[in-house]
């Protein structure tokens, strides 16, 4: 208890306590901040920009992410992969254990999903593949026909498959670009390599599955029925491909082959997986442009602090005469401190919760004015989030705190006498 | 004891400004004891260090050589019990010295403010003191609105709110008309009583003389009179 207190209580000030120098602290904050309102909108101003940037960049990048998932089927998965999963349902229901699917598997589902616009077999298989001297062990797909006229294996450098690599007359296959930068084979005329112990023509290099990890980029493509002739041992077949027309028969096919599959092998003895590879690259490309507009607005908001500093530090030259009347008349130099770093505080803060309802109120105009460059854009809807909204506010809290404290450590420091003296 | 120890004692007080070729001693050895109801009126020429005592006696600033005891209790160089003693007095500027942004009962309310009175408290205590100067009227005027006279009360006002034992002011008539000074002399001689002393700066020989002792410094020592 000091002086102070003793003496409040023996004069009829009243009680004090922590809890009303607290609110008295409070109200100095509040009277000084109106008092000096046009010095200090300018601090207000330059962290409601940032904080501003910072949101609406948070908030749209969250309804990128979310429209990616969304738009996924119209813009590049039509088509889910459906991979055994050898174990799982087996034991629970005692049916055969599922390591490969058979032919029985495909044509029951081709059977009960009759919306689907293809249903084709798939085998992989890992073999050596080398050309000259360069050997290496990679997957080697082998896919069917109807497979053939997606994107990831038209767009290729060549001929892709001939009529006579269909027929089975020639062995033919497709390198990925990291298979082909492997073994040096990138370069016309294609060359042929082994697969496994047979010689194959390449016809087409094709791009890398996107987004794969590296061991998974060097990819070998075969037509289904060389695969199964190589490896195919009896009626095996590695993964069921399933398409659909629309993202509005998706439902129904994905519905329609789970019900096929839970029938004749046993629910959770499978798995569905959709274009896996296409996904995490594009969420990768929307996550790389948030990370980059968030460090741009991080980056304003700490410009913006170096204004708070000067701006601070302006106003506790220019309040030194307030400061060192406030002294004479009983506050202690820590009083000034904290007035300094609260208001810097509070004003970062404020400005914080401005650039925040101006994001929320703004991010539809932006998508709006984005929309007139990138028709695409007009599909996304911001969503608030709560790493949005508190984000933000953190950081300009942080970033006055921090542009707050020396101008604080030199109100602490005022000499007092000087002060009163000028005028 | 201490029931009867003096309000303030100066004891041999030295103050220099400055370092090295450049140090000025401002007061050269003052001594002065200011007791509970008195009323003490510093005269002397200008510069010749009477608002240099009024700092070093009100803890604004510290002595170089010499030390200030406060109610029997002795202040040196500790700063935490400076501050907290320096509540004990309430002080008058010349010029006033109101916060510009800041209205009349809002200067008022800032020695409360910094003590951590209540808000209810603060304006009723407030209020109570510029009644009392008779600014009761003029609570939501600024410092801007009011008149060097008017100023002067609010300050007054602002120096008396927290009961301060002692009064120190600086020249308070120095920049008023002759009306104006006998108002504001008539409010701070009669502040003066059983537990408030005064201790009054002044040019004027006739305010001086309204004091119970005069004690009259010229280049930095003290002759009292
Ligand atoms: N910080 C300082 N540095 C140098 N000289 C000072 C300082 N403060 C006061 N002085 C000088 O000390 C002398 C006494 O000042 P002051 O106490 O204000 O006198 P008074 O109030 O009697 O006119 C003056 O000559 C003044 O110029
Ligand atoms: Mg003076």
């Amino acid at each position: 208890m000091g002086v102070g207190a003793d003496r409040a209580a023996r004069h009829g000030l009243g009680e004090t306590s922590r809890m009303s120098r607290a609110v008295c602290m409070g109200m100095i904050i509040v009277q000084s901040m109106w008092a000096f309102r046009w010095q200090q909108a300018l601090v207000l101003a330059t962290m409601a920009i940032g904080s501003f940037g910072l949101a609406a960049i948070m908030f749209l990048g969250e309804g990128a992410l979310r429209n990616l998932w969304m738009d996924l089927d119209t813009l590049m998965g039509s088509r889910m992969d459906v991979y055994p999963a050898p174990g799982l349902g087996d034991k629970l229901l005692q049916k055969r254990p599922l390591v490969h699917f058979n032919i029985q598997d495909l044509e029951y589902v081709r059977e009960h999903a009759k919306k689907a616009s293809y249903i084709a077999p798939m085998f992989y298989h890992r073999s050596r593949i080398s050309l000259h001297d360069i050997a290496t062990v990679a997957h080697v797909d082998g896919i069917d026909e109807p497979m053939m006229k997606e994107t990831a294996y038209t767009q290729y450098m060549g001929s892709g498959f001939t009529q006579e690599g269909l027929a089975g007359d020639r062995m033919e296959c497709l390198l990925t670009r990291s298979m082909a930068e492997r073994l040096h084979a990138a370069a016309e005329p294609l060359p042929r390599v082994a697969v496994g112990a047979y010689p194959c023509q390449v016809v087409g290099i094709i791009p890398d599955p996107p987004g794969a990890d590296e061991p998974l980029r060097e990819r070998v493509a075969i037509p289904y029925r060389w695969a199964r002739l190589l490896w195919g041992g009896g009626d095996d077949i590695g993964a069921i491909i399933v398409s659909w027309r629309s993202p509005e028969e998706m439902e129904a096919v994905v519905e329609s082959v789970r019900r096929a599959l839970d029938e004749v092998r046993a629910p959770g003895a499978y798995q569905l997986t959709s274009s896996r590879f296409a996904v995490r690259k594009r969420k990768e490309i929307v996550s790389n442009i948030m990370l980059a507009g968030s460090a741009q607005s991080l980056f304003s908001i700490l410009i913006a602090s170096i204004g708070v500093l000067n701006v601070m530090l302006a106003n506790v030259t220019r309040r030194s005469r307030e400061f060192a009347i406030r002294v004479a008349v009983g506050a202690e130099p820590s009083d000034l401190a904290l007035i300094v770093l609260m208001e810097s505080v509070a004003l970062s803060l404020i400005g914080g919760l401005v650039g925040l309802f101006l994001a929320v109120a703004g991010a539809p105009l932006i998508i709006q004015a984005l929309a007139t460059r990138i028709p695409e854009a007009s599909n996304i809807t911001p969503v608030i989030t709560m790493g949005g909204v508190v984000a933000p506010l953190a950081v300009c809290v942080i970033c006055g705190a921090l542009a707050g404290a020396i101008p604080a450590m030199r109100a602490r420091r005022l000499d007092v006498l000087a002060a009163l003296r000028a005028e | 004891m201490t029931g009867q120890a003096p309000l303030v004692e100066l004891v041999d007080i030295h103050k220099s400004v400055g370092s090295g070729d450049r140090t000025v001693e401002i007061l050269k050895g003052v001594s002065l004891t200011v007791n509970a109801g008195e009323s003490i009126a510093v005269t002397g020429p200008s510069g010749s260090g009477k608002s240099t005592l009024m700092h070093v006696m009100g803890l604004l600033t510290p002595a170089t050589v010499g030390h200030v005891r406060v109610a029997g209790e002795r202040v040196g160089q500790d700063r935490r019990k400076a501050i907290g003693m320096r509540r004990m007095f309430g002080f008058i500027f010349q010029d006033a010295k109101l916060i510009g942004g800041l209205s009349a009962l809002q200067n008022v309310q800032a020695p409360l403010m910094h003590i951590g009175v209540w808000p209810h408290r603060q304006k009723k205590l407030a209020t109570q003191a510029l009644e009392a100067v008779g600014m009761g009227h003029r609570l939501g005027h600024h410092p801007s609105q009011l008149s060097g006279g008017e100023s002067m009360r609010v300050a007054i006002a602002r120096a008396l709110v927290a009961n301060p034992s002692i009064l120190l002011a600086d020249e308070p008539t120095g920049s008023l008309d002759s009306v104006n000074g006998r108002i504001i002399s008539d409010l701070l001689f009669g502040m003066v009583g059983l537990s408030t002393a005064l201790v009054l700066v002044t040019h004027q020989p006739d305010l001086a003389l309204l004091a119970d002792r005069i004690a009259h410094i010229v280049d930095g020592t003290m002759v009292e009179g």
